[in-house]
């Protein structure tokens, strides 16, 4: 069975890769799982009578992917610990000998969360929630009665309405133009095929109008994640050099490899 | 509603009508409207407010009324010191039903055990979740947290201040648990645990 586990302490791209190992995460589970296939109770000599097998999974774990294996390592090393102090004599009041069960404790308390979890998993499973009702309360409209209505007060606030209408200057009627993307990636390949290089803000200050630079954007991204453009930029918030990269011509419409 | 406008005579001629009428309708069945009609939690001291009755009388009122729903189609779900009214769990299918809901996509196993370790050692750090689990709690947390299950419920007075998370009022009714005391109860014979985090949640 493929179970995907995540890396100790990794938090980056490689979240998504697998261990093939039967389904345990992380090293307290894979002890936990190994301790049970022998139908052991957890303590401290169970613990270490799993130790090469867990070593042996851990050595695996370790080469396939040895920055992720720290926490595997840790529990290893642990147990190896453990181990050498059984088979040598220890000093009677050596305050470390308490290891075995501090592990052996630590895993008592990680199966415990482990049941309770697969129990909110049945619980999750079987679909058994409770629902909150969402209170409407009744707003209490009065009815309108038919001849109830007023022309004169209905004319009267007519006036009042284009009055105020009328005080203020629209200025001359501004025609409305429907820009798309579509147009600026059109228009945006154009000009960066023509010049091969340019800024940013140069290109923005050829745009007339808020609307037009929005879909300016919207376009160069279009052309970045088609690879027709490269953007490059020093530090932050500094100019942002575009650069013309066209895909090669038997690609047709940019068809990135 | 939170306002009292208690210098206001009228108010008080009218607190005094109401405490008449809580005494007529009796406090039960006063605080069982509150609790159909609220949209929210409600706590006792806010209904206190609002009946005019002694916060002791609405906890005791409050409890009769957990007992009455045992066998009915809706739940008093407790979270925080809030009340509010639900749905029985047993009859979440129908409900879902009415609602047109689908069933839900599956919590990882990460993910569930991270959430059990919240709902039983809550407030608890992210550190003290991955010490348990021996693995890195980010995913399964971010999970936990979009989905409304846990939140951020204060910050831990070390160095760093670490974020402390527990479990929502969502989480509750996700689950059909009435309140965290109807949580299993956790199987740790050996509680000789004297860490950090409260541990008490499991057995009060």
């Amino acid at each position: 069975m493929r179970v995907p586990w995540r890396a100790v302490g990794q938090h980056s791209a490689l979240t998504g890769f697998e261990v093939r190992v039967e389904g345990f995460d992380g090293p307290l589970d894979l002890l936990l799982e190994l301790i049970e296939r022998q139908g052991l109770d957890i303590t401290g000599l169970s613990v270490l009578a799993v130790t090469d097998q867990f070593l042996a999974y851990a050595q695996d774990i370790e080469a396939q992917y040895a920055d992720a294996a720290s926490e595997f390592l840790l529990v290893g090393s642990q147990l190896l610990l453990l181990k050498s102090r059984a088979l040598l004599p220890a000093h009677p009041d050596d305050p470390e000998e308490e290891t075995a069960e501090d592990l052996a404790a630590r895993l008592r308390v990680y199966a415990a969360f482990k049941a309770v979890a697969a129990e909110l998993g049945d619980r999750w499973e079987s679909g058994a929630s409770s629902f909150i009702r969402v209170a409407t309360p009744l707003v209490a409209q009065p009815p309108l009665e038919s001849g109830g209505g007023d022309l004169d007060v209905l004319m009267a606030a007519m006036h009042s309405l284009t009055a105020r209408a009328q005080e203020v200057d629209a200025g001359p009627p501004v025609p409305h133009r429907r820009v798309t993307v579509d147009e600026r990636v059109r228009v945006v390949r154009e000009r960066m095929a023509r010049g091969g290089e340019l800024t940013f803000s140069a290109l923005a200050a050829e745009c007339s109008g808020r609307d037009e630079l929005v879909a300016t954007f919207m376009a160069l991204l279009h052309l970045v994640i088609e690879r027709s453009v490269q953007v490059v930029q020093a530090r932050p918030f500094g100019e942002m050099t575009l650069r013309w990269t066209p895909p090669t011509p038997a690609g047709g419409d940019g068809e990135a490899a | 509603m939170t306002e009292t406008p208690n210098d206001d005579p009228l108010a008080a001629e009218d607190r005094a009508l109401a405490d008449g009428l809580v005494d007529d309708l009796g406090l039960s069945v006063v605080i069982e409207a509150l609790l159909f009609v609220a949209d929210r939690p409600l706590t006792v001291d806010e209904i206190a407010e609002i009946t005019g009755a002694p916060a002791a009388d609405v906890s005791d009122s409050m409890s009769r009324l957990e007992g009455a729903y045992t066998d009915r189609g809706i739940v008093l779900l407790q979270h925080a010191d809030g009340y509010r009214m639900v749905s029985s769990p047993r009859a979440a299918t129908f409900c879902r039903r009415l609602l047109g809901l689908e069933t839900r996509a599956r919590l990882s196993r990460a993910a569930l055990e991270t959430l059990g370790i919240i709902a039983y050692r809550q407030p608890v750090t992210r550190s003290e979740i991955e010490n348990i689990r021996g693995v890195d709690a980010d995913s399964a947390l971010a999970t936990l947290l979009a989905r409304g299950l846990v939140e951020e419920v204060g910050r831990l007075d070390t160095p760093g201040r670490p974020v402390q998370f527990g479990t929502s009022d969502l989480f509750l009714a996700y689950f059909g648990i009435a309140s965290l005391r109807a949580l299993p109860e956790l199987d740790l014979p050996d509680p000789r645990h004297g860490e950090t985090t409260s541990s008490a949640t499991n057995d009060e």
